[in-house]
């Protein structure tokens, strides 16, 4: 690939490299480590490919195994992963984008809670719009798994986000 | 907060995530054989085993299978321990176990890991790596194509030479002071 194309298509997909990466492994330092690894490995494939989609396409597939690959430090997931998507203090004087992002980030914070074998899943299939069946494509599985795995990811982000309800009910 | 999956909100929340721009632009400005990732967040699987240890750490390899050789550095009194434990993956990535029974060894530390100098090897990408103090560098097209790698860096006010020997099967790495080589 030759250097413009290369630049262009960094600029394109690494947000959602980044993206992927951060559904898998929970922390910035590490999605962009993946992010990283995946793009030198672009960089460095002589057999990379050069149509759009199949670009996207590789690039799913080689950020899921490089998250594999590199997922670390479990425990710490769950502490980066608060500090990370919280709203800034200096942003607190903005009141309803900061309770309108909040809530979002409440959405978001449900789904990286989930197992890790739903939240790339649940990404791909809400954000990056794939098909059921492209999904199972992309990460080796079939169709009727990944089916599977989006209904029980959506009947544990209900109960998930119904608990969280009660609790706020309660205090 | 609504009792269903907000897709919307959601989206909106992942817009958000997004790669620091330095992180994008070390991508684009990147030089062929240097790739500045950080080897610790790499091996961060067998850290996270032994971050309550008050002992710095580094892995030195596997040496049977799932057997993996840790070493604890602890710079204050110079020292470092080696102990072999298990490596074991779970649903969230892997973890070290070690058993209390296991025998320990303890040695001085050498002047490699005085200076924080190591050469890591990827066993799954076959990726060499030379660590001296904060800088990793891609040393893997240099160790296939000569056998060798040399490069000098600073530390405590002293210029350093490290030299990795062994090619890319059995890569080690020696430090000396410059000007005070062997002849």
């Amino acid at each position: 690939m030759d250097t413009q194309k290369y630049t262009e298509t960094v600029k394109k997909y690494s947000s959602m490299v980044y993206r992927i990466a951060f559904h898998d492994c929970r922390n910035r330092a590490d999605a962009e480590d993946i992010m990283q690894n995946v793009f030198l490995r672009l960089y460095r494939s002589k057999d990379a490919p050069q149509e759009e989609e199949h670009i996207r396409h590789w690039l799913v597939q080689v950020t899921i195994r490089e998250s594999k690959r590199l997922f670390s430090r479990p425990f710490k997931k769950r502490e980066d992963l608060l500090w990370e998507i919280r709203p800034s203090k200096s942003s607190i004087a903005k009141w309803p984008e900061v309770l309108k992002e909040e809530r979002e980030n409440d959405v978001l914070e449900k789904v990286l809670e989930l197992p890790r074998k739903y939240r790339t899943v649940i990404y791909l299939y809400y954000y990056e719009e794939y098909s059921v069946k492209e999904i199972g494509a992309l990460l080796g599985k079939r169709e009727s798994t990944i089916q599977t795995q989006l209904q029980r990811a959506r009947k544990k982000l209900e109960i998930s986000i119904k608990e969280a309800g009660n609790y706020e009910g309660a205090v | 907060m609504k009792e269903q999956f907000d897709k919307d909100s959601y989206i909106d929340a992942c817009q958000r995530l997004q790669p620091s721009r330095k992180a994008v632009m070390e991508i684009t400005q990147r030089e062929e054989g240097r790739k500045k990732y950080s080897l610790r967040k790499r091996s961060g699987f067998v850290l996270a085993s032994v971050m309550l240890s008050v002992f710095a750490c580094s892995v030195i390899g596997i040496a049977a299978a799932g057997q993996i050789k840790t070493v604890f550095i602890d710079p204050d009194s110079g020292t470092a321990e080696e102990r072999y434990g298990t490596l074991e993956e779970t649903e969230d990535g892997y973890i070290v176990k070690f058993d209390k029974d296991e025998k320990s060894t303890k040695r001085d530390l050498t002047l490699e890991e005085q200076l924080g100098v190591s050469v890591v090897q990827h066993a799954d990408t076959g990726e060499i790596t030379l660590v001296t103090g904060d800088t990793q560098t891609d040393i893997t097209e240099a160790m296939k194509a000569a056998g060798m790698y040399e490069t000098t860096f600073e530390k405590e006010g002293k210029t350093w030479i490290a030299t990795v020997t062994g090619g890319s099967e059995a890569p080690r790495v020696s430090v000396q002071e410059a000007g005070k080589e062997e002849k």
